[in-house]
């Protein structure tokens, strides 16, 4: 994985950097933020020096009340523990003590133009996003009607024929031949395209084609839940596959139980009307109807019927 | 050809999952794989079919078997049976 640095993040939040512009380069590991609002009340028991910093009008208004020996030496110790970046929110004005410690430390003191709540909110699925074990698949990863599916099978089985037949009937494309997978928290898995493959499946005997060129905006998304997983097999007469749906089979991505159709192909079957099918079934178990298991069900009143016509018949 | 009678021993009777065991076993073979209950009979690859029947424990079942394979199919069913005790 790249280290994310806080160049990374002044980009993306076009936040100005005020001092330290040496700090750029340091690297941010936790997703966490800190307020030290108790450290500058002289209390550093608990500075949690490797977080980003934030600075709200609370802390920047404390830190005005302060003496300037006690700025000057809380602040001082603030910077030693090198904190990845010190950031101040809309209404947080940064004294020239912070600045110079900024600019002596190397360490970036950034302000944003967005409200401290506004900035926290934001920052924490930012952070546990781009700092989360990310794993590639080899699989291609669509988003049908609100379902992120998932889709496997070895090299030429028809994975991108599959996404662009799904594509053309409105559905969005995230990822094709690699889909790089991520927790944004447990149990929830992110799929998205690596940055050189965003918008492009490729199409044996066509080449290289821009789903967004081709299909307009609306034909591909940024990133998705993945919901389901459907792996594209040849027909196997043999193969031991769950017949009605009942039995719910799951299979484990990362740490996260998601779950799994397989699905044989064969020259008759339409491969992606079927995975578009896989995602309805889905998505009418998500609202609480099983159609295997009302089939089940119905299927042994069935046969409690015919018992009891058996037992009426010998009694005769 | 060769045929077996099997009376089904479980009280649940041949319901989804133990049908659709027998299903994919029958598919392992060469042979043609069919079940009569009562008046009607049934593909045995064929889950949908088999399911139809309805079958109820106590009730009795003939499997007939057609074709190379004919002799080993209706062992490994009768052993399949007698798993889900139902024989």
């Amino acid at each position: 994985m790249m280290d994310f640095t806080v160049k990374q993040l002044v980009k993306d939040f076009s936040l100005d950097v005020v001092a330290g512009e040496e700090g750029l380069v340091k690297i941010i590991t936790e997703p966490q933020l800190s307020r030290p609002g108790i450290e500058l009340a002289g209390m550093f028991d608990f500075y949690e020096h490797n977080r980003l910093q934030l600075f709200g009008s609370k802390e920047a208004t404390f830190f005005k009340r302060l003496t300037e020996n006690q700025q000057v030496s809380r602040v001082d110790k603030l910077f030693r523990k090198q904190p990845p970046a010190f950031l101040f929110s809309k209404n947080a004005e940064v004294s020239d003590v912070i600045k110079n410690a900024g600019n002596e430390h190397g360490i970036c003191v950034l302000k944003s133009n967005e409200r401290t709540s506004a900035l926290a909110s934001e920052l924490w699925p930012y952070l546990t996003a781009k700092l989360a074990q990310r794993q590639s698949f080899h699989a291609t990863l669509l988003n049908i009607n609100g379902i992120g599916v998932l889709i496997r099978g070895e090299s030429g089985i028809g994975k991108s024929e599959v996404a662009l037949e799904l594509v053309r009937n409105g559905h969005q494309l995230v990822a094709d031949d690699r889909v790089d997978l991520y927790e944004r928290e447990a149990g929830t898995l992110i799929g998205e395209a690596p940055d050189v493959l965003k918008h492009y499946l490729e199409i044996r005997g066509i080449g290289v084609v821009d789903v967004v060129k081709l299909f307009g905006a609306q034909a591909f998304k940024e990133d998705q839940t993945v919901m389901l997983v459907v792996d594209l097999v040849d027909f196997d007469k043999q193969i031991d596959e769950d017949r009605l749906g009942i039995e719910n089979r799951k299979e484990k991505l990362i740490n996260t139980w998601v779950p799994h159709a397989k699905i044989p192909i064969t020259a008759a079957r339409s491969a992606s009307m079927l995975v578009e099918v896989a995602a309805m079934n889905l998505r009418l178990k998500l609202f609480g109807t099983d159609m295997a298991k009302d089939f089940s069900e119905s299927l042994n009143k069935a046969i409690e019927s015919n018992a009891k016509k058996a037992k009426k018949n010998k009694g005769n | 050809m060769k045929e077996r009678t099997f009376v089904i021993k479980n009280p649940a009777g041949m319901h989804a999952r133990p049908a659709t065991k027998l299903v994919t076993l029958a598919n392992h073979f060469k042979a043609d794989v069919f079940i009569r209950y009562e008046d009607h009979q049934v593909n045995m690859k064929s889950v949908m079919g088999v399911l139809s029947l309805g079958i109820h424990g106590g009730s009795t079942i003939t499997v007939r078997a057609d074709g190379d394979d004919e002799e080993e199919a209706l062992d490994a069913i009768e052993d399949l049976l007698r798993d889900f005790n139902m024989p």
